[in-house]
């Protein structure tokens, strides 16, 4: 009997140990697999074209570079364009992040007339894909001048309708009403308005949840080019710039100071500052990301998103 | 009572404030989307052409639509790869969201970095850099670039080689083919799996660890444990899952279908061909949807 319990138990501990190794392997070998794209833009983007096509150098440059940095730099325009971009994705991430809440909290809430139908348009709000909105969008801005600027953006953020928004809402309902009914009971009685409730409580409460409205929609605007350049008219952003990159070098070859033997020595520079341009835009991205990014587990912790 | 009467009709006139709250949303769709839904409709049913100072409606009747159903060849061949891709993707992104959801669920050292790194696609692959990549390689296969692109081929190969020897001829062609292209482009699964493994994440934690203590309590093991309290507790979020990689796929950029209806749009002479396609491949992706319901709502357990 003793005997039996402890083979079992080591039984017990041995497949323990192997799910652990495991774990461990598996989680490793995702995050390469992940980092190892990023790693590889970064030991590219040191390199001089002749680097990248000489078969002795394999991840670190032979000869190391930071010329390729002041190229980017200069054909992405970069301190002007990161300014603009910063003040577009920072402006539709707030308007977002509060008329989500704002929206959210009012379906979460109250039980008026006709809660449950009107959330259908939300539902429906999610599934049409984009596409389908963004030509009449384009033609109505464009018929009454919106179009040129940031107006259309602002029009969107502040209604909850820019594109996404529909998750975003579904995320703050998931959130406040997770809250019990009785602290707005509590506060009404103590003759607080819900207004007041709203502002004074919810907004406070909610706070990790709107962090993660705010950094999805900062990132997604980031890297939007589908769409962004449609409304912002000429308006520069980062996104635009790096997509029209392959077009921007081959036109204004400064080409670095390098004299291209062949065709093949102007795509390898090409493609060495596509990664140090495409490095200069997600860097921001990360920062973003590893200071809000405590928020964002916490608050789908909390939110569960859906109950 | 009358004091429960009386805070009842308190809370009842405050609840029609909510109106107020959700007024924004309101207005906001039927401006930005109700009108351009009705707006799409009607352009389906016309040509456009963009003048000085706006545009004109020329009618074209169902012309557009029996275009691309009829006279389109292109479209079928389009619609069927976006619907191969959209399976393809649902099949092996919410499994694969599933299980790193419940390894990163549990507490181990480093799980904050983990997970850090886990959701790092979510940015990296969005937007244009997933554009920017899909042309690299492209770029990389067309400059017949040695490294690159005959290595994603040599992955391909090889994977379909070690597949096909570890069966030998026992499974059928199609699914070691699967098999083959799902492990070779496992980076492209990772960077589609950032939400869904989020949303399991957050499913998890929604459920009671007590639930765990007592069953183990009563004697049951780990694989008992997920087979009669984690994955049935999960299934709503299964469900989420799904309905969201399914919608995910086919409105992505990569999508076939997306990037002729872009082409057709961007080109600003199609509008109406382009709004037609859009709605009948609206109406289908509608059609999935709804069969996806049909088949899971009833096998989901609620808890409420």
């Amino acid at each position: 009997m003793n005997e039996r319990m402890r083979r079992l138990l080591t039984r017990r501990r041995l497949v323990q140990a192997l799910l652990k190794i495991f774990r461990f392997v598996f989680i490793l070998s995702i995050c390469y697999i992940i980092i190892s794209p990023l790693l590889n833009k970064i030991s590219m983007s040191f390199m001089t074209p002749t680097d990248l096509y000489d078969r002795t150098v394999k991840t670190i440059p032979k000869h190391f570079t930071l010329a390729n940095y002041a190229d980017a730099v200069k054909y992405l325009d970069y301190f002007r364009s990161i300014g603009t971009t910063t003040l577009l994705c920072t402006m539709t991430g707030l308007l977002q992040a509060l008329s989500c809440a704002v929206v959210g909290y009012g379906f979460a809430r109250f039980r008026f007339r006709g809660n449950k139908v009107l959330f259908v348009l939300v539902v429906i709000f999610m599934v049409v894909p984009t596409q389908i909105l963004l030509t009449p969008q384009y033609l109505n801005f464009k018929s009454f001048g919106l179009i040129n600027g940031l107006t259309p953006f602002v029009l969107l953020g502040m209604t909850a309708t820019a594109p996404r928004c529909g998750l975003y809402i579904f995320l703050a309902r998931q959130y406040y009403r997770g809250i019990p009914r009785e602290i707005d009971e509590a506060a009404a009685i103590d003759g607080a308005g819900p207004l007041q409730v709203f502002t004074r409580i919810m907004l406070r409460s909610g706070l990790p949840t709107m962090v993660t409205i705010f950094l999805f929609s900062f990132v997604w605007q980031w890297a939007e080019n589908s769409y962004t350049p449609l409304f912002a008219g000429s308006y520069p952003t980062l996104a635009r710039t790096l997509q029209s990159l392959g077009y921007d070098v081959q036109t204004k070859v400064g080409g670095g100071g390098y004299s291209f033997v062949s065709p093949a020595d102007f795509e390898a520079y090409q493609s060495i500052i596509f990664a140090a341009s495409t490095l200069l835009v997600i860097l921001p991205l990360l920062l973003v990301y590893v200071l809000c990014q405590r928020f964002f587990v916490q608050s789908i912790e909390q939110t569960g998103i859906v109950g | 009572m009358s004091g429960k009467g009386k805070k009842h009709d308190l809370m009842v006139r405050r609840d029609r404030i909510g109106y107020a709250f959700i007024a924004p949303f309101l207005v906001g769709f039927l401006l930005f989307v109700g009108i351009p839904i009705i707006q799409s409709i009607v352009f389906s049913f016309h040509n456009i052409q963009i003048v000085e100072s706006g545009y004109t409606l020329v009618p074209r009747g169902a012309e557009n639509y029996r275009y691309i159903l009829l006279v389109n060849t292109a479209f079928r061949q389009k619609m069927l790869e976006s619907f191969q891709m959209t399976i393809r993707d649902t099949l092996i992104v919410v499994p694969f969201s599933f299980f790193s959801a419940l390894i990163l669920h549990r507490s181990f050292h480093g799980r904050t970095l983990a997970r850090a790194v886990f959701f790092l696609p979510v940015i990296v692959s969005s937007g244009v850099f997933a554009v920017m990549d899909s042309n690299s390689i492209m770029n990389m296969v067309l400059s017949r670039d040695p490294a690159a692109g005959a290595g994603a081929m040599e992955a391909t190969d090889s994977a379909l080689a070690f597949v096909n020897a570890l069966f030998a001829g026992s499974l059928p062609d199609e699914i070691t083919q699967f098999v083959a292209a799902a492990t070779s482009n496992i980076s492209g699964i990772v960077s589609k799996s950032g939400i869904q493994i989020l949303i399991f994440l957050g499913g998890l934690n929604t459920i009671s660890p007590s639930i765990y203590e007592s069953s183990n309590i009563e004697g049951a093991t780990a694989w008992v444990n997920f087979w009669k309290i984690t994955f049935p507790m999960s299934g709503p979020y299964i469900l989420l899952n799904v309905v969201y990689t399914v919608i995910d796929s086919f409105t992505n950029i990569n999508n076939p279908l997306i990037q002729s209806i872009w082409n057709d749009l961007t080109g600003l002479k199609n509008f109406g061909v382009a709004s037609a396609t859009a709605w009948v491949y609206f109406i289908m992706i509608f059609a999935v949807l709804g069969v996806t319901f049909a088949l899971f709502s009833r096998k989901v357990y609620y808890r409420e």
